[in-house]
């Protein structure tokens, strides 16, 4: 709740930065009034158009990285562990157009709605036979051995390489399922 | 007027604080030199502004404040072509020389033309000047961003930096002359802006290490690796790339190693620079930045990219794709060798490099090699000695290569010299290591094998293509074999232990 309110405010305040900076740039330039009317709505249309887009970029919470630009799915069974950082790596099929480093994902159930944001803080490839112990309990697995199990009944090889991505949460507010 | 002057000074100290972190942090000695210029540049131009505005006035300030404008902006395309992209088209680095070599003429014209500082953009020389320095710049970013994805994102704030330049200077001095409000011609309010954009691409691109400022003479002792090339080694695991890289580096080649782990480099090869890629997503062009500065630095030498799946799984395929085709370019144009692996590539990523026209080699991988040549001697056993041998040297069997063959030599000659001699049977003890040193000369025929061997496919695992007819043999000829066998006495392995675990080292 609080960190919401601290995003919240943030951005209020840098929308009032935007504003005050759009008021000081009217008054610096007050000769521009003498341009006429339509330069005046010109100049000034397109200025305020690209004030209006950063604030809608501010509002949305697109900023400062960006929209996401894909989605990990997650069990209903792994949600609450995602949600509480328990799992922390994700196993995709290199077919899947993994993630990169830095980016921004949604996270979502599987088939179903959005429940938070992840960025993104490493990307690596792995034959499945070379996971170690440590990165199958951050994938949300009981050990190595577990996770080969669950991989043999999707069908994964030991001898397949698998992307690794490592996220962590994204804006805390958003940490709460809204759905279940 | 004295607020703007306040923003000039609050600026120009933006400057040298972005200058200092630069110079301190940033590897590519290139980058590093032509920012320092430029901000030392606009870090002059705008001192010499204010202080010709507030200090005492006299033609020395006057003919500085014009020297450092035109300076300044001269610099400006020096640093944008010194950007490692696709190496450094020599056209570029004369027209950086012959825009510095104006600056001079420009600053002598300037009082005898009749020209002041305040209508430095208006006036059609200096003017020209000034504006063509920041387009060129501009040009050479825009090419950056259109010519790929692999430094777009770098070229982007490339832009934005200039962009801010255009706009504070010639655009601002414009609009003020437009309203008859007093020039500010010689500063640029947009100078910090624009060196930390600048400052983002440096550290974008800035090497994972130092490489010695001294530029060496290209190597030209004849190598094994043909220069100027790009070689793909299609393996599972990297490990030809790293035993044939460092066959290179012992013959005196420099060898830079670009790996997801960075290993410390062996000490008896001191020309070996290995550096980590950091999980990033800047890791394709900061490798890019890396390769440029070594190879600027040791022309003709041999890079090892061990870590191209990484940069995929980091930078995105596309990005790691355009920085295969540069490496080649600049491979060529430096004379020197670049090696790929294929592990942990998807088979549609293999194909795209394949586009690229390098030179493809298929290569076993050194542990079925091992365990074939083994099996031959040991039979079924070969699996379980060589699991043994790995736990042994407290590693992982999938990690063995060629380098460990001496190793699994004494080991096989001791551990199973020991079992032979603890049956007491001297016959048995001889016959056994007749058989262990053939099965050794085997192992070392094979770790000897060159690339050009390897690439002909004969490989210990495989089978030849025609079988001799003479060399048949006939079920019933196998059957009255194994009979023979059981009657003198050889005892079937599944009636005893492994040998895996018989086998005990001593050391």
């Amino acid at each position: 709740m609080a960190t919401r309110i601290v995003a919240a405010l943030v951005r209020s305040l840098l929308l009032f930065l935007f504003s005050v900076a759009l008021v000081v740039g009217f008054n610096y330039h007050s000769t521009f009034y003498s341009l006429g009317l339509g330069p005046l709505l010109l100049g000034g249309g397109l200025l305020t158009s690209g004030v209006i887009l950063a604030g809608r970029y501010i509002l949305a919470g697109e900023l400062p990285r960006g929209r996401p630009k894909s989605a990990l799915s997650f069990s209903s069974e792994e949600v609450p562990r995602v949600l509480s950082g328990a799992i922390t790596l994700a196993f995709l099929p290199l077919d899947s157009d993994p993630p990169q480093a830095g980016d921004v994902v949604l996270a979502r159930y599987e088939g179903g709605p959005e429940f938070g944001r992840l960025l993104t803080l490493d990307a690596d490839r792995r034959f499945v036979r070379d996971i170690t112990e440590d990165e199958a309990l951050k994938g949300g697995y009981p050990s190595a051995m577990a996770l080969r199990d669950a991989f043999s009944r999707k069908r994964w090889h030991l001898d397949d390489v698998v992307a690794l991505v490592e996220f962590r949460g994204l804006g805390v507010s958003k940490w709460k399922p809204t759905t279940s | 007027m004295e607020t703007y002057d306040i923003l000039i000074a609050v600026g120009a100290a933006v400057d040298v604080a972005l200058l200092a972190l630069v110079v301190l942090r940033v590897h590519a000695s290139l980058i590093r030199t032509r920012y320092a210029a430029a901000a030392a540049g606009f870090i002059l131009m705008n001192l010499s502004y204010v202080g010709l505005l507030r200090g005492p006035p006299g033609p020395a300030m006057e003919t500085l404040a014009v020297f450092s404008t035109l300076l300044a902006h001269a610099l400006v395309p020096a640093f944008v072509f010194s950007l490692p992209v696709g190496g450094r088209p020599r056209g570029l680095g004369s027209i950086s020389l012959i825009l510095l070599a104006v600056v001079p003429l420009l600053t002598v014209l300037v009082p005898l033309g009749g020209w002041s500082l305040q209508t430095a953009y208006l006036s059609v020389p200096v003017g020209v000047f000034l504006i063509l320095c920041l387009v060129l710049a501009l040009a050479r970013a825009v090419q950056f961003m259109i010519s790929g994805p692999l430094l777009s994102s770098e070229a982007y704030w490339v832009v934005a930096g200039i962009v801010a330049l255009l706009n504070a200077g010639p655009g601002y001095a414009y609009e003020l002359q437009v309203f008859g409000f007093p020039s500010t011609g010689g500063s640029n309010l947009a100078t910090p802006i624009a060196l930390a954009t600048f400052a983002v691409v440096a550290f974008r691109t800035n090497p994972y290490i130092t490489i010695s400022r001294w530029r060496r003479p290209l190597w030209h002792r004849p190598p094994s690796l043909s220069n100027g090339s790009a070689i793909v080694f299609e393996e599972a695991r990297p490990k030809y790339i790293g035993t044939i890289a460092r066959q290179e580096a012992r013959l005196g080649r420099p060898l830079l190693v670009l790996d997801r782990e960075r290993r410390e480099p062996a000490p008896s090869l001191p020309g070996v620079a290995e550096a980590g890629i950091v999980p990033a997503r800047s890791a394709a062009a900061r490798v890019f930045g890396t390769a440029s500065e070594f190879l600027a630095r040791r022309p003709g030498g041999l890079m090892a990219v061990k870590g191209l799946a990484a940069v995929a799984a980091l930078s995105g395929w596309p990005r790691a794709l355009q920085l295969v085709w540069l490496l080649q370019r600049i491979c060529r144009q430096y004379s020197s060798t670049l090696l790929l692996t294929t592990s942990h590539l998807g088979s549609a990523e293999k194909e795209d490099l394949k586009a690229l026209g390098v030179l493809w080699l298929p290569l076993p991988d050194p542990v079925e090699e091992i365990e074939a040549m083994l099996s031959h001697t040991f039979g079924s056993e070969a699996d379980s000695l060589l699991d043994a041998f790995a736990r042994f040297r407290e590693r992982a069997k999938t990690q063995i290569t060629t380098d460990d063959i001496p190793a699994l030599a004494a080991f096989l000659l001791e551990t199973v010299g020991q079992l032979s001699a603890a049956a007491g049977d001297a016959d048995v003890t001889e016959a056994v290591r007749f058989q262990l040193e053939a099965l050794v000369a085997r192992l070392r025929d094979f770790q000897a094998l060159t690339l050009k061997d390897l690439s002909n496919k004969e490989w210990p695992s495989r089978p030849p293509a025609v079988a001799h007819r003479g060399l048949l043999v006939k079920a019933a000829e196998f059957v009255q074999a194994k009979n023979e066998e059981v009657a003198v006495g050889v005892e079937g392995p599944t009636r005893r232990a492994p040998i895996s675990d018989r086998a005990r080292p001593t050391t």
